[in-house]
């Protein structure tokens, strides 16, 4: 799977469900300060990266996660993993 | 910013000979060795001391003189509370009566499987309702910091009985909130606190007693995010022996999803919350327990 194609995944994600502006989705934006994701919100978070990228998520593994470049990366490394 | 570690004081020979006494002279015999215990903290912590005394002096208005006494009962209760929780988890003999104002509220919740959120604060003790209320048929969880001192911790895990409800312990790697999500699927109830929080976690600030005073938004949003059923409840201890359970008629908010729209729910819930609790500390003010610098921000 291609990066930009994840990244649109995950963006297309975020603005349906927070409603968010499309020009805050940016790689360097923190997920709580700048974006307003609270860490409840990973459950959704975790169901959709699930169900689109067919890989299971650990808790643990999300805990250095802060900002949106971080989720995308993780999402890539884990499916570069899988491929 | 005010924050809770997640530690409570005391040593471990304290917690054994509270233990034993509980176990071979009951509850009578503990209450009169913690009169004496509650002084030397009353003394010797003087942290503690000034904020509660801020409290009763600042927030409620009570007199210096009557606020140096109003600390004492305050952890006097506290120590209380401890005990009796101790008593009732490890099954030493006891007869505490309860009455309950609202508990159809949770039976409801139970029979029409609906599950729910249980918000308290750190006013009484609600961890000792779910020892009480074995007659609701629903499975009852606790979400709590579980950062005590190890050796107490096994001390008091080596005499608790087997559990009518079950400890969800708030860790870092935020596994608590998978935990929480399965139990609300299987239509359980949660308690938790919503007067407490620790850095970093959001806020919202309210007028609490004549202040300004921060409040966390998780324990709310909970209610928001899985669609359940929320209760203000609070557990009063009125005489030695008999505990008075308060819970609020459930509300389910119908959250749809967005930022702006979770925010203005959010607070539209907590202004519930902070109304209720600033009606049961004016009621209740030696069941204030959070002993830190409240207000402050």
């Amino acid at each position: 799977m291609e990066k930009q194609e994840i990244i649109k995944t995950i963006n297309a994600f975020l603005i349906d469900e927070f409603e968010l502006d499309e020009a805050k989705l940016t790689p360097e934006a923190n997920l709580r300060d700048d974006l307003e994701i609270e860490s409840l919100d990973f459950v959704d978070i975790v169901v959709v990266i699930e169900k689109e990228f067919g890989f299971k998520v650990k808790g643990e593994e999300m805990v250095n996660v802060r900002n949106l470049g971080d989720l995308y990366n993780y999402i890539i490394e884990k499916v570069n993993q899988k491929e | 910013m005010p924050s809770w570690k997640g530690k409570t004081r005391g040593g471990l020979l304290g917690y054994k000979i509270f233990v034993a006494t509980l176990k071979f002279f009951g509850l009578g015999v503990a209450y009169f060795i913690l009169r004496f215990v509650v002084f030397y903290f009353y003394l010797f912590a003087p942290q503690s001391f000034k904020h509660s005394y801020r409290f009763y002096n600042q927030r409620l208005g009570l007199s210096s003189f009557s606020s140096f006494f109003k600390v004492y009962n305050n952890y006097y209760k506290f120590g209380q509370i401890l005990l009796d929780k101790i008593s009732l988890m490890s099954g030493f003999k006891n007869n505490f009566t309860f009455n309950f104002d609202g508990e159809n509220y949770l039976h409801e919740m139970s029979t029409n499987k609906t599950g729910g959120l249980l918000i308290g604060a750190h006013v009484g003790n609600w961890e000792i309702a779910g020892f009480l209320l074995k007659r609701i048929k629903a499975k009852i969880n606790i979400v709590m910091y579980d950062e005590e001192h190890q050796k107490i911790k096994q001390l008091l895990d080596s005499v608790y009985q087997e559990s009518v409800v079950n400890i969800i312990p708030i860790k870092n790697d935020m596994s608590h909130i998978y935990t929480i999500s399965k139990c609300f699927q299987n239509n359980e109830i949660i308690c938790i606190h919503g007067d407490r929080f620790t850095e970093g976690s959001k806020n919202i600030e309210f007028d609490f007693l004549g202040k300004k005073a921060l409040f966390p938004t998780g324990p709310f949003y909970l209610a928001l995010k899985f669609n359940v059923p929320v209760t203000y409840v609070f557990a009063i201890k009125e005489t030695n022996k008999h505990y008075h359970f308060f819970a609020t008629k459930p509300k389910v908010y119908n959250f749809k999803g967005g930022l702006k729209n979770r925010d203005l729910m959010l607070h539209e819930m907590m202004q519930d919350y902070v109304n209720e609790l600033e009606k049961m500390v004016k009621n209740n003010p030696d069941h204030w327990f959070n002993f830190y610098d409240f207000w402050k921000n």
